[in-house]
């Protein structure tokens, strides 16, 4: 069980990412859109830089990520993310709950670029206890 | 033009519609590097209880995106999406299944218009609170 007071922990990026042209034009291509698309006509798109710090956070809880399922997401932009930018994901445990033998927890990532807040993010993500 | 342009409360946006199929989950997957197998390995899915693979959730969230994307025709863009993933949306390996995303205007508070969405897969509701926020550019 994932201890009540995990809640107020920071998970602070240890490295950044780089946002990419290929990597846009990936995403934007997977979903049907145009080689052209922008990140600001792509809302989920920041999606790429905060499931990764999850799932590194994850083990560190005592979590399985082959468990976990997506409960609910949010996405608040600030601004939009820019190619060539460095973004840097610092996350913070809002919420863990335990219900019918799962552990659910809700993770916030703030995209940073620099000291700038760029997009605001929450996961609520459900670790499926053993049957 | 925008079909948000001059639009009120209650008003209703064109339905967009689309299809999922294995090789859209492949590469959203390789995209977004989400590789969890429930979305790519049959065996795999079925061996934890699902009844087939998988869409990947954030994959019916970024359709529900794409449709807002083309309600917003670059006049407008999206400062805020919420979406919670109330049911899997199966994707079977030698047909397509369909996805419907519909919007209404929720509320205008200075210049924000609230988009309320409906996800629909297979005559159920896959996405539920489906939110978002636009202004214009």
């Amino acid at each position: 069980m994932v201890a009540p007071d995990l809640v107020g922990r920071k998970f602070l990026g240890t490295q950044t990412q780089r946002v990419n042209q290929l990597d846009l034009t990936a995403f934007a291509t997977s979903i049907g859109e145009t080689a052209d698309t922008q990140i600001s006509q792509l809302p989920t798109f920041p999606i790429c830089f905060t499931l990764n710090e999850a799932e590194r956070i994850a083990p560190e809880l005592g979590l399985d990520w082959s468990r976990v399922v997506h409960g609910d997401q949010r996405f608040i932009h600030h601004r939009f993310l820019k190619i060539d930018e460095e973004v840097r994901a610092d996350s913070e445990i809002e919420a863990v709950k335990s219900m019918a033998g799962n552990e659910i927890l809700t993770l916030r990532s703030d995209l940073f670029v620099g000291d700038e807040l760029v997009t605001s993010t929450w996961s609520t993500l459900v670790f499926r206890g053993q049957q | 033009m925008s079909a948000l342009s001059g639009i009120a409360i209650g008003d209703e946006l064109p339905t967009e519609t689309f299809q999922l199929d294995r090789a859209m989950l492949s590469n959203y997957a390789k995209a977004s590097g989400d590789l969890n197998p429930i979305h790519l390995d049959e065996a795999f899915a079925k061996n934890v209880g699902l009844p087939n693979v998988i869409a990947h959730g954030m994959l019916t969230m970024a359709l529900a995106g794409k449709a807002l994307n083309t309600w917003c025709n670059k006049e407008f863009k999206v400062v805020e999406i919420f979406a919670r993933f109330t049911k899997p949306v199966v994707v079977e390996a030698t047909s397509t299944t369909s996805l419907e995303v519909s919007g209404k205007i929720g509320e205008i508070i200075d210049g924000k218009i609230r988009v309320d969405l409906t996800v629909i897969s297979n005559e159920q509701k896959v996405l539920g609170m489906t939110r978002a926020f636009v202004v214009e550019v």
